[in-house]
């Protein structure tokens, strides 16, 4: 080997992404090592360049097109702008399977100043809460995870395989926070027996799932 | 039965979403990632590509790839980490296609890429042009982190997902084939 340090590793360390020894082992080689000084130099001015360059339009304009998600994961900061909007959880239409908080197959859990628990029908939540869904999955293992918001605009969340039995309780590998944005809001579980591409769980969360693929949707109603 | 919402937690300028303990899925601000590790992605192409116009355009590309596949995107390795990864792997795919499309060249500027790497700009292009036209992709990848990058073998067979040894099987099956003719660079890295 060189006995160098990668080239990654050499961001990595500007960016503060290695462990504690890591970075130790390789401030010390780099004090000792004239080549790695100057490449790590060389990315220290390749990085001033940068940020004096502005963004380019193409990456500016990608969070403008986005429809923002019902339910955007944020940090803690975001609940600095909780503002007095209510949702209220009810039992959504049915195109394909309704399921409400707590009816034995699909829970809707929010975290909030009192703590979590699940949402009940015609319980009100806020901007800022936490929402996470429990459920126990039909004999299907990849799970898809979409919010489809009143205008009818679709976002995925995420897709993950399930790890417990179809009659075990599970919950949704991450939380969503409730944002500020007026509308009623779907959230859609997608199952299917094969990974789905962002299209097949969007079209299913839009009501029209392939074969072989199961939805259930809990609606929030803003008052 | 008990809560289980999990902890969020923020990494960089973005958030990611944990599940338990292990990382899954990331909600990615594609913009706060551009801000953050795009002069790494941009290096990247410039030092592979040579040619600043094509640098900025695969770099972009790379964003925006993101962007399209966010749903799909792993939480389980760092920013940079998979961000080299596909850069590497955009750039390759750019000199590949100019491979395929002689009529159409592009002038190089071996001056524009940050001096980061193991080898200069000359050797790289010797490098590429030794084994783009025959190694397998996974080859290609390999021989840059490895030569380019100064990667031991278990760090590129950590990016690429495979062993090690398999790394070093690679590579050695490289370095006899230029066993008649080695390049200077070749023993410059080895060292």
């Amino acid at each position: 080997m060189s006995g160098h340090l990668s080239t990654l590793k050499l961001h990595q360390l500007r960016y503060g992404e290695l462990s504690s020894d890591l970075e130790r082992d390789a401030r010390v080689h780099i004090a000792e090592c004239d080549r790695c000084r100057a490449r790590l130099g060389a990315q220290e001015q390749q990085r001033r360049a940068f940020e004096a360059s502005p963004v380019p339009e193409s990456i500016q304009q990608l969070e403008s097109n986005v429809i923002r998600p019902r339910f955007p994961v944020w940090g803690g900061a975001a609940l600095a702008i909780a503002a007095a909007v209510l949702l209220m959880l009810r039992m959504a239409p049915a195109p394909t399977e309704t399921i409400k908080g707590g009816d034995g197959v699909m829970e809707a859990w929010i975290e909030d100043a009192e703590g979590a628990h699940a949402l009940e029908v015609g319980e009100l939540v806020h901007a800022g809460d936490r929402i996470q869904l429990k459920f126990k999955r039909p004999p299907l293992q990849q799970v898809a995870l979409a919010g489809v918001d009143a205008t009818g605009v679709t976002e995925v969340y995420g897709q993950w395989t399930a790890e417990q039995e179809p009659s075990r309780w599970q919950a949704a590998p991450f939380a969503l926070r409730l944002d500020d944005t007026p509308g009623d809001v779907q959230m859609v579980l997608v199952f299917s027996k094969t990974t789905l591409s962002e299209r097949q769980v969007v079209a299913a969360a839009e009501g029209q799932p392939g074969a072989g693929v199961h939805v259930r949707r809990v609606l929030l109603d803003k008052e | 039965m008990t809560a289980s919402i999990p902890p969020i937690a923020i990494f960089g300028d973005t958030v990611r979403v944990q599940a338990h303990s292990e990382p899954r899925r990331a909600a990615l601000n594609v913009e706060a990632l551009y801000r953050r590790y795009g002069d790494l992605v941009l290096g990247r192409c410039r030092t592979l590509l040579r040619n600043e116009a094509d640098a900025q355009e695969v770099c972009q590309e790379v964003f925006l790839r993101l962007h399209r596949y966010r749903s799909s995107f792993r939480g389980d390795a760092a920013p940079s980490t998979y961000l080299f990864r596909i850069a590497t792997t955009a750039s390759l795919n750019r000199l590949r296609y100019r491979r395929r499309h002689p009529e159409d060249p592009v002038e190089d500027f071996p001056m524009v890429a940050a001096q980061d790497s193991l080898l200069d700009a000359t050797e790289i292009k010797d490098l590429l042009d030794r084994v783009l036209a025959e190694a397998d992709s996974g080859t290609v990848d390999a021989l840059i982190y490895h030569f380019v990058d100064g990667m031991t073998y278990a760090e590129v067979g950590e990016i690429l997902g495979v062993t090690g040894g398999a790394v070093r099987k690679r590579i050695g099956v490289f370095r006899k084939r230029l066993a008649q003719s080695p390049p200077a660079w070749l023993d410059e890295v080895e060292s």
